[in-house]
């Protein structure tokens, strides 16, 4: 028998879910396309060593911190630079830097700690560096622990690697690529002006590209 | 009715045996100056008698503890005071009849505004019976509040409360164990049984714990201390148990234990009221407990918040703990977006050939390749008048392999670094 026309299954419903607020990154071509990156969410930023994470990490740091908030950063390789940090306009004293001595399962335990105390407006976990083979052994749903724990949350979580690791946990996912330095000058008086950095964004939607420049002081 | 004893030239220790004293007959004490204390003796009536029974009392028991001072007993405290610094021996002092007391102490002997004693000696006035003579309204006209005040003191009519100064109360708990404890959970068993204690004492009074100190007395004549400064003082016994259990199990007793002392230092609880529009923050008791965790995984060292230096040493800075400041809403101008430095800590030695001056090659832990472009050098160096003084040239070099990287060469050694790259 037919059922009734006015009844329906729940995935036929109309999906309204409202939009996730984002924290603008600070770099206009990203947040003309994004709006920001999500909070409530996990986001990860992937790309070799040298390819523009770090940068937009430190400018989403500062946009946090001038807001008043507060943000922490494990950074289990001690790559992170205060200087660097300082230029892009983070406020250090808002910045709980825990460092963990190359120890990954401590870097976890670290970022959980965290991420579960609340109140912290970003908290990232900078796995750059870390060997490829050790990360592939990361459960799955470590990356889910830490998206539910800001879920619904004024909190964003950030990942950085070398290569996608929580993509199928994460909201957002920026693919980085080799970036390009931007000289002065002619040889032998050169000097390095810029960076251009060439971002994809794979998650949400459709992957696009765009490029973006930072000033190099 | 009052009693005020007063020694001239007491030290410190004779002013606290004075006050201890004191203390012995009121609950509430005044110290005048450090030679002088002031109390009640109303409610001594039932318990002792009369004036002159509680002024013998007084007398009696201060002789047993070696106590030589002047005492007075009148109707107010400030006549009290008067009779006691210039009266030698007990003066006790019927109400009513100050004045027939006190009026022998010469007027330049209490302590008055120079102005004011100038003009008594100019009228004449010399002793109090001759300034207790004359009219309060025509005193209050010409000589003003400092003359009335002392003409109701001589006359034992200026009533005042107290100015109690209460002894700051200890927050110490002590414990000896009839046997030594080997393990670290009836430890915090009677460690959390003292905190509820101390911490009860301590709402009781309206205040908070901003510091944890605990002292216990091992085996073979060891002992362990352990303070924890708090960052937000702090009055619930369970976190503060947490924050122990947390310095006990990063640091654990070398033997068996003995003797616990626990101590909390009192300090007044901090109410903050946050804006409804201000950023949300971490709860000060659970950031509290999250650092201490924290310290406890990685070591305390490990965790803070960068602070940099002023020097021109690259990349000097140091931990500092993390107190973030309190938010306040302000318009901070954006800055423009930077390119950032990741650091490789310690710098990775590197051998890097070069030609006409200039890096050609560059090779490290992780890194080959030839140089596309270079900048540099660009020459740096510091701390010439001490051991750790440093030289180096720095370049900026994009690789063939990807990536721009800033290297460096110590002068002294003349051995490559890579320092960092452009991430």
């Amino acid at each position: 028998m037919a059922a009734p026309l006015y009844l329906t299954t729940a995935a036929a419903l109309p999906h309204h879910q409202p939009p996730l607020p984002t924290l603008p990154t600070g770099i206009a071509p990203l947040d003309a396309l994004l709006g920001g990156l999500p909070r409530g969410a996990l986001s990860e930023l992937s790309g070799p060593c040298g390819s523009g994470r770090t940068t937009l990490l430190h400018s989403l740091l500062a946009q946090a911190t001038r807001q008043g908030e507060l943000v922490a950063l494990v950074d289990p390789f001690h790559a992170f630079d205060p200087l660097s940090a300082a230029r892009a306009g983070v406020q250090l004293d808002r910045l709980l830097w825990i460092r963990t001595q190359a120890d990954l399962p401590a870097a976890f335990k670290a970022a959980d700690l965290v991420v579960h105390a609340g109140g912290f407006g970003i908290v990232c976990l900078d796995l750059s560096g870390a060997p490829p083979k050790l990360l592939q052994h990361v459960p799955l749903s470590y990356w889910f622990r830490f998206q539910r724990a800001v879920h619904r949350t004024p909190a964003m979580f950030l990942v950085v690697t070398e290569l996608a690791q929580a993509s199928l946990a994460s909201t957002c996912w920026l693919e980085f690529e080799w970036a390009t330095p931007i000289w002065s000058g002619t040889r032998p008086f050169r000097l390095l002006q810029a960076m251009r950095f060439q971002t994809t964004l794979k998650k949400p939607g459709s992957p696009r590209t765009l490029c973006w420049e930072a000033q190099v002081e | 009715m009052y009693a005020c004893l007063h020694r001239s030239g007491s030290g410190p220790e004779e002013q606290q045996r004075l006050v201890e004293l004191a203390y012995a007959f009121a609950p509430v004490v005044e110290i005048v100056d450090p030679e002088t204390v002031v109390f009640p003796i109303t409610g001594l009536r039932r318990l002792i008698g009369e004036p002159p029974q509680i002024a013998a009392e007084i007398a009696r028991r201060g002789s047993e503890r070696g106590i030589h001072a002047q005492l007075a007993i009148a109707r107010t405290p400030d006549t009290a005071i008067l009779a006691a610094k210039h009266l030698p021996g007990v003066t006790l002092i019927p109400p009513g009849r100050e004045v027939e007391v006190l009026e022998s102490i010469p007027i330049e002997r209490i302590s008055l505004p120079p102005k004011l004693l100038e003009v008594l000696q100019s009228w004449g006035i010399h002793t109090i019976g001759e300034f207790a003579a004359l009219p309060l309204a025509g005193l209050a006209e010409r000589l003003g509040p400092a003359a009335v005040e002392l003409y109701l003191q001589v006359h034992g009519r200026l009533h005042r409360p107290l100015r109690v100064q209460r002894p700051e109360p200890e927050y110490v708990e002590e414990q000896d164990l009839e046997e030594p404890l080997h393990t670290l959970e009836p430890l915090l068993f009677l460690l959390g049984q003292m905190l509820q204690q101390l911490c009860s004492r301590l709402c009781a009074n309206f205040l908070a714990a901003g510091q944890v100190g605990l002292e216990l007395q091992l085996e073979r004549g060891l002992t362990y201390h352990r303070t924890i400064e708090l960052a937000m003082p702090q009055a619930e016994s369970k976190p503060l148990l947490k924050l122990l259990q947390l310095a006990l199990e990063t640091h654990p007793p070398s033997a068996p234990i003995r003797k616990v002392r626990l101590w909390l230092r009192p300090v007044q609880p901090r109410t903050v009221q946050e804006g409804l529009f201000y950023p949300p923050a971490p709860e000060p008791q659970k950031l509290q407990l999250t650092l201490a965790r924290l310290a406890k995984l990685v070591g305390s060292e490990q965790v803070g918040s960068p602070e940099l230096l002023n020097t021109h040493r690259p990349d000097a800075f140091r931990l500092r703990p993390f107190a973030p400041p309190r938010f306040s809403p302000s318009q901070l101008p954006a800055s423009p977006v930077a390119a950032a430095l990741r650091r490789f800590r310690p710098p990775l030695p590197a051998r890097v050939s070069c030609q006409e001056g200039r890096p050609h090659h560059v090779a490290a832990r992780r890194i080959t390749g030839m140089v596309l472009e270079a900048a540099g050098p660009w020459r740096s160096s510091g701390d010439w008048w001490a051991e750790t003084r440093w030289a180096r040239d720095e370049w900026d070099v994009a690789l063939t392999s990807g990536g721009t990287y800033r290297i460096y060469q110590e002068l002294a050694s003349k051995q490559w670094f890579v320092d960092g790259v452009y991430d």
